[in-house]
């Protein structure tokens, strides 16, 4: 047994080779299979790194637990200033875990939602690129996997997002996320270079990087517009292929930011400033899809806060469960969309799983329940760490009423795809989101019983975390009575309490807006400027144009010249010239 | 072996010059015999430079060299060399040679004949720019170049396309007279006895000095082959009306060949830090790069978006190439060779379907994802090196030019905002014509790709892939390529 579970070790590029060479043959011959033949071809690689990195994690943790690398690195030299290295620890078995646990849900979703939408063996060859790119960018050891993994699952996501939408729409969900994502793949590069000369920058560079693909304030205005893809696409990007990956790269860099004396500042005036923008605008009138979207930057900033009060840990709780829970929702609440026209009895289903999903977030002993204990015991005394205390049970609390009203809404919200995907009666549907659910407290359990209690923060992390669940249990009843109309607002202050909460969104919503116009638009102004003004306008018409047209007149100049008439005249005229100078000079 | 290296280095520019006149004696009504003899000569040409490579010990100066006399008294000789770089670019000429036979062919099949034999011209010509050590020999394959692609881009049947030829030769002939003076002043300056041999040029000039204005013509010469910011507005207009052929060459042709020029000549005659203006050129290139990055962002025609595309990657290249030092100069080659490659393939994909379509603009294509989902996958590999994705050759060249920028924030910050221009406009483009609706009836052609198009076009991409994963694969020296 352990000699099997080291030889899963020794071939940890499997996690993300079989993965990719799958994905290949799903998009090559994906056409002429049946559905069973796309179930197999869609599910089997995803369970075997899921198996695998279970393995790998059963031999880190118990059988080899003094060892952080697995037994083989492979370190290929290619190029001086490039090196492929691939190794496994633990960080990088529970970056695989969680990707497969949430890459694996939504493939069992999308094989029963999207079945009768043509093309959809591409879609799901992408899923599993978002598995094999997220397997290669865990288990790097050296920039270069580090890149492509990076690269690669923002680019899978992309061709998910809008996949079945029409030019314009497609376009608009898919390009924001790509585009962003390309920014932080260059400010990513930008960072690894700039460690060289100036540590300091390449470190703000890389959180820049991370701050940009977790959807931080000011680079939030992404996330919401993803909000409109598919049910799968929407699950992958909100759980694996934004905080996540976000995380994981900070904890590589861990040692530098916990002993740079201002970047976790800095982290942590972000968090908040993201988390109150997420839940002002999350509570607005908005389509429930768009909430989703608010109510996830508004956790990522929960999350993101561990790196800010030093405990790293408990950034990846918190992302973890996050990570699970998130998928889980969305999934579920594309589910409950897809079936407006469903039996009740299917749809009662879908809601109760959904429930138990938004609920298990911040409830014990859920995993997120024991990341938010120990982030509440490492949370200083300081006027930063009052403030991230206050937003985190804002983010409780408000959450829980946001989740509310989305699940309100959402029986109300038709998608462009709802009417054309009419998934079947099927109880698949809704295993997925439970099957997270479960594991997100298994996890939960897991780790205390792994570290005691202090992996939550001992005692006093409880008592906390428990406040801040009972938070959450009273804003989601709170926003559950207001729904319902039990619990009634007198109308003026409601309105001016509205008022100045929908300013403030708008305010965010514009800054969201405002660093993806701004930028794009003096882009576009300064090419058509060199375009036009400089190519076409100075450079052809006045330089190069002066020339040819100079050219043509020295032409036209000299074939007047050899006209007879104006040869004699001239001649004429020089001699006439002549005659006068000789009589004056006389 | 050094004889059979010899012989396969004067075969190169022979071997498809051989072609061309064969395939110009014989009838223009025999369209196969004349395509398979294209094809048999390019295939050829690839061949005898992989026998070569597998010659080669690889290190630094000539590789191979084969010198003889010619016009003596005058001090012309035939010297025909590949150090490192050259050895390279002929191995991408020789390369997309094939491509370009095997993967385009004439708007009309009367037009056959001349289509193989401009293909067959222009690369001897550019094998001869790319091996040739004798500055007459260099300028006299550097002008022989030039009919082939008048006669390519002219007889296209696009409109325009005379247009397109008439400013392309017009600018290559004053860049030519441009060098022509400049080098019979280089000469003069070396002194009797008349020496155009490369070799001894750089011996004798070591230490002189030279006169910056025989500097300034021999760089405006390159600069414009490179098409150089202010002296780049011919590439686009010339892009949008010629045939793919032409594009695909022009691409991985001719503006390669003039970042070659800028090292093999320019970098060679002159000292190290090119009279002390290496950071002039360096600041040339990033606002080619920027421009052309920025100018591609508002396009709407596929062409004239890929040929800024390709501008950004040049202006790179050249910054790479000025800024000294080996990893810089050899980010700047790797560079250059992306942008062959991948230019290359893009023009062709954009042909295809901007055949099959009957429009250039982005607007007018969409719906690729459903209709031909392997074509456009395979197109991919190209539009990730113009973005400089990693795993691409084109993120192997600029990974090294930005590490050379490092401690020049300035430099810096506009080569990555170059790259993010480009590459995104080029992503948004693929995007927008891979998603949305397929209309079959608005396409003209019915059956389209071709599968040799197809092969082409995965070849290109593998090229790219593995050259970024294993760019050692393609140079014989790990060192480097100074002359």
């Amino acid at each position: 047994m352990a000699g099997v579970l080291d030889i899963l070790c020794a071939w940890h590029p499997l996690l993300w080779a079989v993965p990719m060479l799958s994905a290949m043959g799903m998009a090559a011959f994906g056409s002429r299979l049946s559905r069973r033949g796309l179930s197999w071809l869609g599910l089997l690689p995803l369970a075997w790194v899921l198996l695998q990195a279970a393995g790998a994690a059963v031999h880190l943790l118990w059988l080899a637990p003094d060892s952080s690398r697995a037994a083989i690195d492979v370190n290929w030299m290619t190029w001086p200033l490039f090196r492929i290295g691939l190794g496994l620890d633990r960080t990088g078995i529970w970056g695989v875990l969680l990707t497969g646990a949430a890459t694996l849900a939504a493939q069992v979703h999308a094989l029963y939602s999207v079945s009768r939408l043509s093309g959809r063996h591409r879609f799901y060859a992408l899923v599993l690129m978002v598995t094999a790119s997220a397997s290669l960018f865990y288990t790097s050891t050296s920039r270069l996997p580090l890149l492509i993994g990076w690269e690669g699952l923002a680019l899978s996501i992309a061709f998910m997002a809008g996949f079945w939408e029409s030019e314009q729409r497609g376009e608009r969900v898919g390009m924001r996320w790509l585009l962003f994502q390309r920014m932080s793949s260059l400010l990513l590069v930008a960072g690894f270079l700039a460690f060289e000369f100036d540590p300091d920058l390449g470190l703000g560079l890389v959180v820049a990087a991370a701050a940009v693909r977790a959807g931080l304030f000011p680079f939030h205005g992404w996330l919401v517009d993803c909000a409109e893809a598919p049910a799968t696409a929407r699950a992958l990007i909100m759980g694996t292929g934004s905080t996540l990956a976000a995380v994981f790269l900070l904890v590589r860099f861990e040692a530098q930011i916990l002993y740079s004396p201002f970047v976790p500042q800095v982290i942590g005036i972000v968090c908040v400033v993201t988390i109150a923008m997420g839940l002002l605008s999350g509570l607005q009138h908005h389509e429930p899809f768009k909430k989703l979207g608010w109510l996830f930057t508004a956790q990522g900033g929960l999350v993101m806060l561990g790196f800010a009060m030093g405990d790293t840990v408990a950034s990846m709780l918190l992302a973890t469960g996050q990570q699970l829970v998130l998928t889980g929702v969305t999934l579920a609440s594309g589910t409950l969309v897809d079936r407006e026209a469903a039996e009740a009895g299917t749809r009662w289903r879908s809601k109760r799983v959904y429930w138990v999903l938004a609920w298990m977030w911040l409830l014990p002993p859920s995993v997120g329940f024991v990341g938010l204990g120990r982030l509440l015991g490492s949370v200083s005394d300081s006027t930063l760490g009052i403030i991230s205390l206050v937003a985190i049970f804002l983010a409780a609390g408000l959450g829980a009423w946001i989740l509310q009203q989305i699940a309100r809404d959402l029986k109300d919200h038709p998608t462009e795809l709802a009417g054309r995907i009419r998934p079947p009666d099927t109880v698949w549907l809704d295993v997925p989101p439970a099957g997270l659910a479960a594991l997100t407290v298994a996890l939960g359990v897991l780790a205390v019983a792994l570290h005691g209690m202090q992996v939550i923060g001992g005692w006093g992390g409880v008592e906390w975390a428990g406040g801040v669940a009972a938070t959450a249990i009273a804003g989601g009843l709170l926003g559950w009575l207001v729904g319902r109309g039990r619990v009634a607002f007198r109308v003026s202050r409601l309105t001016r309490a509205q008022r100045i909460m929908d300013w403030l969104a708008d305010t965010g919503l514009g800054l969201g807006e405002l660093v993806v116009q701004l930028p794009v638009f003096l882009v576009r102004l300064l090419g058509v400027v060199l375009w036009r003004v400089v190519g076409d306008g100075l450079i052809d018409t006045v330089l190069l144009g002066t020339a040819v047209r100079t050219t043509e007149g020295i032409g036209i100049a000299l074939r007047f010249l050899q006209n007879g008439r104006v040869q004699r005249y001239g001649l004429l005229a020089v001699l006439t010239c002549l005659v006068v100078v000789l009589i004056m000079t006389r | 072996m050094q004889i059979a290296s010899q012989i396969l280095l004067l075969a190169l520019p022979v071997t498809p010059g051989l072609g061309a006149l064969l395939a110009g004696l014989l009838p223009s009504r025999l369209i196969r015999p004349v395509r398979a003899l294209g094809w048999a000569f390019s295939i050829g040409v690839l061949g005898e430079w992989v026998a070569l490579r597998a010659m080669l010990a690889g290190g630094d100066g000539l590789l191979v060299s084969a010198k003889g006399p010619w016009v003596a008294g005058m001090g012309i000789g035939v010297h025909l060399g590949l150090d490192s770089t050259g050895f390279i670019l002929a191995g991408m000429i020789a390369f997309l040679g094939v491509v370009a036979l095997v993967g385009t062919q004439p708007s009309t099949p009367e037009l056959n004949r001349t289509h193989v034999v401009c293909l067959l011209s222009a690369e001897a010509g550019m094998l001869g720019v790319v091996a040739s050590w004798d500055l007459i020999l260099f300028v006299a394959f550097w002008e022989v170049t030039l009919l082939p692609f008048f006669f390519l881009m002219g007889r296209g049947g696009a409109r325009g396309g005379v247009a397109a030829a008439t400013r392309f030769v017009i600018t290559s002939v004053i860049s030519s007279v441009l060098m022509w003076v400049g080098v019979l002043w280089l000469v003069q300056i070396a002194g009797e006895p008349w020496t155009f041999d490369l070799e001894e040029l750089a011996g004798r000039l070591g230490a002189a000095q030279l006169p910056l204005g025989c500097f300034w013509l021999m760089a405006l010469t390159f600069l414009m082959r490179m098409a150089a910011f202010g002296l780049h507005t011919w590439l686009p207009e010339v892009s949008v009306d010629v045939p793919t052929a032409a594009n695909v060459l022009l691409a991985g042709g001719v503006l390669p060949l003039g970042g070659f020029g800028f090292v093999h000549i320019l970098q060679r005659l002159f000292p190290p830090d090119l009279l002390g203006m290496s950071a002039v050129f360096t600041w040339i290139g990033l606002a080619t790069a920027l421009c052309g990055g920025l100018a591609s962002v508002v396009q709407r025609d596929l062409k004239r978006l890929l040929s800024y595309a390709c501008l950004a990657q040049v202006g790179l290249a050249l910054a790479g190439l000025s800024l000294g030092g080996a990893d810089a100069r050899q980010g700047g080659l790797m560079m250059l060779v992306a942008a062959g490659l991948a230019g290359a393939g893009l023009f062709l994909f954009v042909g295809v379907i901007g055949q099959a379509r009957g429009s250039q603009r982005i607007v007018d294509i969409s719906g690729l994802w459903r209709s031909h989902p392997a074509f456009a996958g395979l197109a991919f590999g190209g539009v990730a090196s113009v973005a400089a994705m990693p795993g691409t050759l084109g993120f192997v060249g600029a990974y090294q030019i930005l590490h050379s920028l490092v401690g020049d924030l300035p430099g810096l910050a506009v080569a990555l905002g170059s790259i993010l221009a480009a590459g995104g406009a080029l992503l948004w483009a693929y995007r927008r014509i891979l998603g949305g609706s397929h209309q079959a009836e608005v396409w003209t052609r019915e059956t389209w790709p071709r599968r040799r198009e197809v092969g082409i076009l995965a070849l290109l991409t593998v090229a790219l892939l593995v050259a970024g994963l294993l760019p050692g694969l393609i140079t014989p020296s790990s060192g480097g390529m100074m002359p």
